[in-house]
This record gives C-alpha cells, sequence and structure tokens, in this order.
C-alpha cells in the first residue's frame, strides 16, 4: 500500500477508488515520456547534463505551448476550444500547467479514461482530468491524433 | 563587479531564504547584459574552457545556480571548488547524516514532479551542491541506491559528465556510477 499512500499524500483530494495504480514507481522516465509512448527516455527541457531527452527545435522554458509542439511533432493536433471528452477514433492528451509552467500531461484510453505518470510515482489509470487539477494547475491544452484503430 | 552592483540586479543572495518559493527564485534575474557586461568588466578573472571569468562571485549556492540554470556549468564547478577551499572541513558523520536528511527531503518534496528544473530548484538539493566536492561519494552512493536526478548536482559539483552523449537515463547513471569507481569515490 506504500504506493497508494505515496499518491494520496501528494495528492490530497484524490480518494482511493478514483485511481488504479498500473506500474511500479520509477524515476526513469516521467510524465512526458509516457504520454509520448517512449519510455526509455526521461524527456525533459533544459538539461545542461547528460542523460535526458528533449526534442531539438523545441524551446526549453517548459511553456505549455512547447510542450504541445513535442505532441504535434507526433501527429497531434490542438483541441480548441479545450473539449477533453472521448472522442471515438482520436487519442488525446491533455496538459496541465500553473504559474510556473507546464507541470504535467496525461494521455487518454480507448476506453476514455485518463493515464498519468505522477513525477516519480507510479503510473495510474484515473477517471477524469480535473482529479489532478489541484496538484498540477489547470489542464491548459488539449491536443489529439486520428486513431483508426479506436474507431 | 561589486558586490552592491550584484545586489542591485539580483537582490542579497545571502537573504534569499531556502524556504523562499522556487517560482520567485529568479524572478528578478540578472538579464543577459548583466551577464556579458559582468564578464567582461573585471580584471581579476579565471579562465576557464578559454573563457574569462572573474572569480571572486560570493559562493552562495543559488547565485552559482543561476549560472548552472543558464547553461555555464564550468563556472558552477569553479565556484563550487571556491566555496569547498573555504569551507571549514565538516564531519564525514555529520555530511552524511546531513545529506540523507536533504535527499530524503528532496526525494518526498519532488516526487510527483515532472519538470526537472523544478526538482533541481529545490532549496534540498541545491543545499547539497553547496556540499561541494565531500557530497560527491554520497551522491553516487544514492544513485546507484536509488537512482534519481542526481547527475545535475554530480556535474554542478564535479564539471564532469562522463555519460556518452544522446545517453538514456539508465545508461547516464551507470555512466556516473563507473566513473566513481574509477576515480575509488564509490566500492
Amino acid at each position: 500500500m506504500k504506493a497508494h499512500d505515496d499518491i494520496l499524500e501528494e495528492f490530497e483530494t484524490l480518494q482511493l477508488s478514483d485511481f488504479v495504480i498500473t506500474s511500479c514507481a520509477s524515476t526513469e522516465y516521467n510524465c512526458v515520456s509516457w504520454a509520448v509512448g517512449d519510455i526509455g527516455q526521461k524527456w525533459v527541457s533544459g538539461a545542461v547534463v547528460r542523460g535526458y531527452y528533449w526534442p531539438p527545435g523545441i524551446g526549453d522554458d517548459d511553456t505549455p505551448d512547447q510542450w504541445a509542439e513535442v505532441f504535434k511533432r507526433h501527429g497531434y493536433e490542438l483541441v480548441d476550444p479545450l473539449d477533453w471528452s472521448y472522442q471515438k477514433g482520436f487519442e488525446k492528451v491533455a496538459i496541465y500547467a500553473d504559474n510556473e509552467g507546464a507541470s504535467h500531461v496525461a494521455r487518454q484510453l480507448p476506453d476514455g479514461n485518463w493515464s498519468s505518470k505522477l513525477g516519480s510515482l507510479s503510473d495510474i489509470e484515473h477517471g477524469t482530468l480535473s482529479l489532478l487539477e489541484p496538484r498540477y494547475g489547470k489542464v491548459v491544452r488539449i491536443l489529439r491524433r486520428h486513431r483508426p484503430d479506436w474507431a | 563587479m561589486p558586490l552592491n552592483e550584484i545586489e542591485r540586479h539580483v537582490g542579497n543572495p545571502r537573504e534569499w531564504q531556502p524556504d523562499r518559493p522556487t517560482h520567485n527564485w529568479f524572478e528578478d534575474k540578472p538579464t543577459v547584459v548583466w551577464e556579458d557586461e559582468y564578464q567582461t568588466a573585471h580584471a581579476n578573472v579565471v579562465v576557464v574552457n578559454g573563457i574569462r571569468y572573474r572569480d571572486s562571485l560570493p559562493s552562495n549556492v543559488h547565485l552559482r545556480f543561476w549560472y548552472q540554470y543558464h547553461g555555464v556549468v564550468t563556472i558552477a564547478a569553479q565556484y563550487a571548488a571556491t566555496a569547498e577551499s573555504q569551507t571549514p572541513q565538516h564531519d564525514p558523520a555529520e555530511l552524511k547524516s546531513e545529506f540523507q536528511t536533504l535527499a530524503q527531503l528532496w526525494r518526498k518534496e519532488t516526487r510527483a514532479v515532472s519538470v526537472l528544473r523544478r526538482k533541481i530548484l529545490h532549496p534540498a538539493y541545491q543545499r547539497i551542491i553547496g556540499m561541494g566536492a565531500p557530497a560527491v561519494p554520497l551522491i553516487l552512493k544514492e544513485l546507484s541506491e536509488r537512482p534519481d536526478d542526481w547527475m545535475w548536482a554530480l556535474k554542478s559539483i564535479t564539471g564532469e559528465d562522463p555519460a556518452p552523449e544522446n545517453a538514456t537515463f539508465d545508461e547516464a547513471v551507470s555512466a556516473w556510477i563507473s566513473w566513481g569507481k574509477a576515480k575509488h569515490l564509490v566500492p
């Protein structure tokens, strides 16, 4: 239960019934790696030491637009106005931001639930995006890409 | 640049509180122009990688970090070395205990954080960097037991980066452990 306790401690408004843990805790990848689908690398911007990856040509200030650019390179397009509802045939990602910039990204699953890698904690599945908002700020960008196999 | 001139731009670094919210730390950071002026306006300099820098900035962790944050890691290392030579020797047991307390605090308070710069800006992490070279064996041991984002601190203190270009996180961790073994800093 330690993994659950760590998450509940960190996300005070989260209840045990709000999420399912789907991985062990890991420091080897982060939420961007997870959402992009590349857990072999830790996707962080602005690192001046080796061991991290950030796509060349994308700014490293951790703005929501810079994070959105990462996903555009993976075939996503912005959904404006924000619409995080499940749309058949589309995979979505949601970028959170607070007053320091982009803070987290979650990706939608084929069943409409969301999957998040929580910092160095576990991956979880959660039903709504708002469950993580008290900790990560607000959802400020939604992007989607066509997934014919999800139709 | 005299300290009062530095303070005109960044406030008095000695008065920056460790618990000051990280998003406020650099709201008054020096400008690029300021840095250029700073690097060129003083005769009392050190040469690092062919670039001349003044060597007498106050050895304040936050100020050193500001340089590191902007990619001037060698400068951070230079100041770390300076700070180390000026710092009284610590009792090894005391140092280990302090390190463990800070590392545990850092792990706990940044465990849900995904953005690297927020993690390394944590005051506990900065204090560990401020311990300088004596902390390196402790960081390497921690890295081998609980791999985490310690490479930034190691590079900041040592000025080295033994990981190959394009290394993954795991590969970088392994490279640092091997580096530590080669230097007899870890068993």
